[in-house]
């Protein structure tokens, strides 16, 4: 089965917490990106499973990177990864095409949860 | 769950460069440069910032960050309508206290951080209150706009329509978002014809239970099966995305300490390389040599691209002093305005903490040298004092002065107060007022207006700027201005050096320090106390010269023909006589470990191509040698 995943954050902690739990989760991380525009470079290069996005980065924010993402593969499945206090960007996100969301401080169940019901 | 040491280690690293950004941005509004921008990535940074500690387990910090962060987002909410630049106290004590316990957060304790969020509070009610009329009659013609838009759809009697209660987890997180989900989900699969309530109302108050029309060919219990497996469901609104602006390439973040690990491997390639080269140059093999010669200048090539990414323009330090400018003034009640020039001068990466210990001069200038307001009127200047930092690149070296326009220092009192305190015997002193000044038993306490507390900064800014081969001279009017004079070389790791001949051993000196190079005989020295005295030209100029063997303990011939370096460290000029002159070369400096005891008179080492060491002259142990034998 492809369980490939693709980490887009800027903040390098967050993305080493991340694969850690994915990585002890079975998935294999293909890829990580540090911005929105990495993101698509990466998607494009690896076509991942699903995609973690964080949504306030540098250069090019998650919203922009997940519609860009829906436009070159309108089967992508991208996660947001929010803060609290961030839901209308991720209503934004939503709107944008991303399937599901989660929120910061990670839960290792909640992500495997959501990964899960969005490939099932 | 609690992450390893491992992802610890990258979480304060991290810390640390959000930290940096912070303070940029912050000197960037002090400077009024794209303030709007520099608030975003403000509160960018204080996002993560949030992120990253509450998923670390530093809920006290994250807690900390998120206020700041609600904080900005207000002050760029009515950014057009206060002066944001007055309000950036909560701001700064936010950036403080992280910046405190930076290397363990877990040091910061509640109650600091406690105090500080009711501080932030106050503040955001402050600012809301301020503006909320205003922005309650903004809000509230905009929900008239909205309510006539979204006028409920009443033809729910089409086939295939179900209409659905659908509750969902009160306590869940963003529900709003959630039932967004659930709308998508439902759009796989169906039609959304209404949603009650309105999505403006459902957004607005985290309502948890709402009724969907959907038409679909589904039946309704296989409808109700796929919603119960999700959260829940709503209507569509179509938003128009914000055009992010394309900025230039991503920055790596690189520490100095990989950076030179690489340089260092690179300068052991061209040696390796220098070395088949003098092997392969006995074999006459034209194909071998083009090929040694083409990848001669590929690791050239590579040497400069480092040495380019080595390179960071000296602005982003300058930045960094606004801010303990900013301190000093508060508590100091005097103005002084700080000036910079020449910002986009590039110097490596490595000097940067020796350039950012520079801010001890300035914080000196206007503690010190800058006088209060009354007394610069009195005196007939301008109430307000000036504090200039400039900086200019010079092909191999970077010359940094900082200057202010203060009352002096004035010398002849300087050495009167060493002279009783015992730390120089008379007036003519082979010390500078620089070592004096610095020397640690050097004391102006009973006289504060003369030069008080200069010290403490000043040597640890001279020992960062002689640990990078550079040099610090100062010079002063009194009542008119005190300018200090930095030169260090461009890049630490390749310097250019004379390779000179001592009792037997080739050693190199940096050519920064050198002023002259002559070839001399040995009866033009005239002998002086544990050195000699040489008639530089014929109108009298004489200086002092010592042994380059005398100091490095080693035999030499003391042959008529020799040579003499002579040096300028920017207090003293003096020579050292050295056996032979031998070459002016590039050479690739590589500091010797900590565990050798220090060898007087060496500072550094380098390979030579031969593949043998060749070491450094510390030319400040030469210079203290010369104080003593002189």
């Amino acid at each position: 089965m492809n369980n490939k995943v693709l980490i887009v954050d800027d903040a390098i902690f967050m993305r080493a917490l991340l694969k850690d739990i994915l990585t002890n989760g079975g998935y294999t991380v293909v890829a990580e990106a540090s911005n929105g525009r990495e993101a698509i470079e990466q998607y494009k290069k690896h076509k991942p499973v699903v995609v973690l996005m964080d949504i306030v980065m540098p250069d090019m924010d998650g919203i922009e990177a997940v519609k860009e993402i829906m436009k070159y593969d309108s089967n992508a499945k991208v996660i947001m990864c929010s803060a609290l206090g961030q839901q209308p960007l991720v209503l934004e996100a939503l709107n944008a095409g991303a399937k599901e969301f989660i929120i910061k401080p990670f839960q290792a169940e909640k992500v495997l949860s959501s990964i899960n019901s969005i490939l099932s | 769950m609690v992450p390893n040491s491992e992802i610890m280690k990258l979480f304060y690293k991290e810390l640390n460069q959000l930290l940096t950004n912070i303070q940029t941005a912050l000197t960037d509004i002090e400077h009024n440069r794209n303030i709007k921008e520099q608030f975003t990535t403000l509160m960018r940074n204080f996002h993560t910032i949030k992120g990253n500690s509450h998923a670390a387990g530093f809920s006290v910090v994250g807690e900390l960050a998120h206020k700041i962060e609600d904080y900005i987002v207000n002050l760029i909410k009515y950014s057009e309508k206060i002066d944001v630049r007055s309000k950036l106290n909560p701001i700064y004590q936010t950036f403080d206290i992280i910046e405190e316990y930076k290397n363990d957060l877990s040091f910061l304790q509640d109650y600091k951080a406690r105090l500080l969020y009711q501080l932030i509070e106050e503040e955001n009610i402050n600012i809301t209150n301020q503006f909320a009329e205003t922005a309650k009659e903004e809000e509230a013609s905009a929900e008239k706009e909205e309510d006539f838009k979204s006028a409920p759809a009443e033809e729910i009697t089409e086939k295939n329509q179900l209409r659905l209660v659908i509750s969902l987890n009160k306590n869940c997180n963003f529900p709003a978002a959630r039932i967004q989900v659930i709308l998508n989900r439902c759009k796989e699969w169906g039609k959304i014809i209404n949603i009650e309530p309105s999505e403006k109302i459902l957004f607005k108050n985290q309502i948890t239970e709402f009724r969907l029309t959907i038409q679909t060919n589904d039946s309704l219990t296989e409808c109700i099966t796929k919603i119960k497996a999700l959260p829940d469901v709503v209507e569509v609104r179509f938003s128009e995305l914000k055009e992010v602006k394309p900025s230039e390439s991503t920055k790596l973040q690189i520490e100095s300490r990989e950076i030179n690990k690489i340089t260092d491997k690179i300068s052991e390639a061209i040696i390796e390389k220098n070395r088949i080269f003098n092997i392969t140059a006995e074999f006459n093999n034209h194909k071998l040599d083009a090929h040694i010669h083409k990848l001669d200048i590929l690791l050239e090539e590579i040497y400069d691209n480092l040495l380019e990414v080595r390179l960071v323009s000296i602005g982003t330090v300058f930045e960094q002093y606004h801010y303990r400018v900013r301190q000093v003034l508060e508590s100091e009640k005097k103005k002084t305005n700080l000036e910079e020039h020449g910002k986009e001068t590039l110097i490596d990466q490595t000097h940067m903490e020796c350039i950012s210990n520079l801010v001890h001069l300035i914080t000196n200038a206007i503690t010190h040298g800058i006088e209060s307001p009354e007394e610069r009127i009195n005196n007939g200047k301008s109430e307000e004092g000036k504090v200039i930092v400039s900086a200019e690149g010079q092909k191999d070296k970077v010359i940094i002065t900082v200057e202010d326009d203060g009352r002096g220092i004035d010398e002849q009192k300087i050495k009167e107060k060493a002279i009783k305190q015992g730390i120089i015997e008379g007036f003519d002193t082979n010390m500078s007022i620089l070592d004096i000044l610095s020397h640690p038993g050097f004391s102006t306490k009973e006289d504060v207006n003369l030069y008080a507390g200069r010290g403490y900064g000043l040597s640890s800014v001279i020992k960062s700027i002689h640990d990078i081969n550079g040099i610090i001279e100062l010079q002063s009017e009194t009542d008119k201005f005190t300018r200090f004079t930095i030169t260090i070389p461009l890049t630490i790791a390749l310097i250019r050096a004379v390779i000179v001949n001592i009792g037997g051993q080739d050693f190199a000196i940096p050519i920064t320090h050198i002023k002259r190079i002559l070839l001399i005989k040995r009866s033009e020295l005239v002998p002086e106390r544990n050195g000699y005295h040489y008639d530089i030209d014929s109108e009298g100029n004489k200086i002092f010269c010592i042994e380059g063997s005398y100091v490095l303990a080693l035999m030499s011939m003391k042959k008529e023909e020799c040579g003499l370096i002579i040096l300028d460290t920017g207090d003293s000029i003096f020579g050292i006589i050295v056996d032979k002159i031998l070459d002016e070369r590039k050479i690739y400096i590589m500091k010797i470990d900590h565990y050798f005891n220090p060898v007087k008179g060496v500072a550094s080492a380098t390979i030579q191509d031969d593949g043998l060491p060749l070491l450094v002259l510390d030319i400040f142990d030469f210079r203290k040698a010369v104080l003593m034998a002189g």
